[in-house]
C-alpha cells in the first residue's frame, strides 16, 4: 500500500542504490516488526511514515561521517546557482533529489512528508510538532524549494 | 509562474517517480532462507555440544564422587542430555537442503517454519545451560575447593539470569510468529 511512497523517501535519504535497497529493506523489516505495537492512536499512514522517518533518519546519522556536510534550506537559496544544459522533464525530479538530498533531516523529513501530500495535523503527529508550527514551516520552506527549483536553470 | 502552482508542481514531479525495486527475486529469497538455515543449524550445534559437555560433567561426576545421591542425579542427567543431544543431532542432519526455486509465494511458509525452527533450538540450547547449572550448584564444593557461600551465590545468579535470557528470546519470537499471523491474516 505505501510501497512507492517508501521508495521514494528512500530515494531522498540515500543517494548509493545498495545502500538505499538495504535501507529500504530494514524499513519494511522495522514496519513488519512493529506492526503489533500498532494501537490506533493515530492513521496507520502517520504510523508507517513515523517509522519510516526515524530509521531513515537514523540512517542519515550513521552515513553522516562519509557524506559531506548536510545544509539548511537557507543555506541552499544562498548557493550559487549551476547552469542546466539539459531542459528535458526527467530532469525535474533529479533536481528536486539534489534539492532534498542536500537539506538537512529536520527540513527534509518535513518537506518529504509535504511532497506526499500529508496535512499538517499527520505532519505535527509523524514530527512532534503543532499543526500551526507544522504550516509555518512548511510554509517557508516550500517557498524557498520551489523558488530554488524553478531558478536552478538559470545562470 | 505563481507560488502555488510551483509547490504543486513539485509535489507532482516528486510523486510521479517510478519504482525501482520490484518484489524480492526468487534468488535473494534463496539467500536470505540459507542464511536463516545457516543460523538454525549454528543454534542447533551450540546444542549439541552443551549436551556432550553436559555427559562429559557427569560421568566424570560418577567416576570422581562416591556420594550416591550425587551419583544418581548425575546418572538422570545423563538419561535426560542423552535424548535431547540425540533429538539435536538428528535435526541437525535432517535440515533440508534448499532448492534453487525458492518461490516467492513459499517464502511466508517457509520463514514461519524457520523461526519456529529457530524458537526450538534455542529453546534446546537453554534446556542443556539449566541443567548445567544445576549440576554445578549440586556438585561445585565436591568439584571446587572455593568458599561454599560461591556456589550458593553465583550459581542461582546465573541460573535466574538464564531463565531472564531465555525468557526475552522466546519473547522475541513469539512477537515475530504473532506478527507473521497478523500479516497473514490480513492478507487472506
Amino acid at each position: 500500500m505505501y510501497a512507492d511512497a517508501l521508495e521514494r523517501l528512500v530515494r531522498a535519504y540515500e543517494l548509493d542504490p545498495e545502500k538505499r535497497r538495504d535501507l529500504l529493506q530494514e524499513i519494511h523489516l522495522a514496519l513488519w516488526l512493529s506492526f503489533e505495537k500498532f494501537e490506533g492512536r493515530c492513521s496507520l499512514r502517520t504510523w508507517v511514515y513515523r517509522i519510516a522517518h526515524n530509521i531513515a533518519t537514523s540512517h542519515v546519522i550513521r552515513q553522516r561521517r562519509a557524506n559531506s556536510r548536510l545544509l539548511s534550506l537557507e543555506e541552499i537559496d544562498a548557493m550559487p546557482r549551476q547552469s542546466d544544459p539539459h531542459s528535458a522533464d526527467r530532469l525535474d525530479l533529479e533536481r528536486l533529489l539534489q534539492l532534498i538530498h542536500r537539506l538537512n533531516p529536520p527540513d527534509r523529513e518535513l518537506m518529504l512528508l509535504y511532497l506526499e501530500d500529508l496535512d499538517a495535523g499527520a505532519i505535527g503527529d509523524i514530527m512532534g510538532l503543532s499543526a500551526v508550527n507544522v504550516r509555518s514551516k512548511v510554509h517557508r520552506l516550500k517557498t524557498i524549494l520551489a523558488r530554488r527549483f524553478h531558478a536552478g536553470g538559470q545562470p | 509562474m505563481t507560488e502555488g502552482t510551483s509547490a504543486n508542481d513539485l509535489k507532482l514531479i516528486w510523486q510521479s517517480q517510478r519504482r525501482e525495486h520490484s518484489t524480492m527475486s526468487a534468488e535473494e529469497v534463496r539467500t536470505k532462507a540459507e542464511a536463516i538455515q545457516a543460523k538454525v543449524r549454528r543454534n542447533i550445534l551450540v546444542a549439541f555440544v552443551l549436551g556432550v559437555l553436559v555427559l562429559v560433567f557427569c560421568t566424570i561426576a560418577i567416576a570422581e564422587l562416591h556420594s550416591t545421591a550425587i551419583r544418581v542425579i548425575a546418572v538422570s542427567f545423563i538419561v535426560l542430555t542423552s535424548v535431547i543431544a540425540c533429538r539435536a543431532y538428528d535435526r541437525l542432519w535432517s535440515l533440508p537442503v534448499l532448492s534453487t526455486n525458492v518461490a516467492l509465494n513459499d517464502c511466508l511458509e517457509f520463514y514461519r517454519l524457520e523461526l519456529e525452527a529457530q524458537y526450538r533450538s534455542i529453546a534446546i540450547v537453554w534446556r542443556f545451560l539449566v541443567p548445567i547449572a544445576l549440576f554445578l550448584f549440586l556438585t561445585w564444593n565436591a568439584l571446587f575447593r572455593t568458599s561454599p557461600l560461591v556456589p550458593r551465590l553465583a550459581l542461582p545468579a546465573v541460573l535466574v539470569l538464564i531463565l531472564f535470557w531465555r525468557r526475552l528470546a522466546a519473547r522475541s519470537f513469539r512477537q515475530k510468529l504473532s506478527a507473521l499471523d497478523e500479516f497473514e491474516k490480513e492478507g487472506s
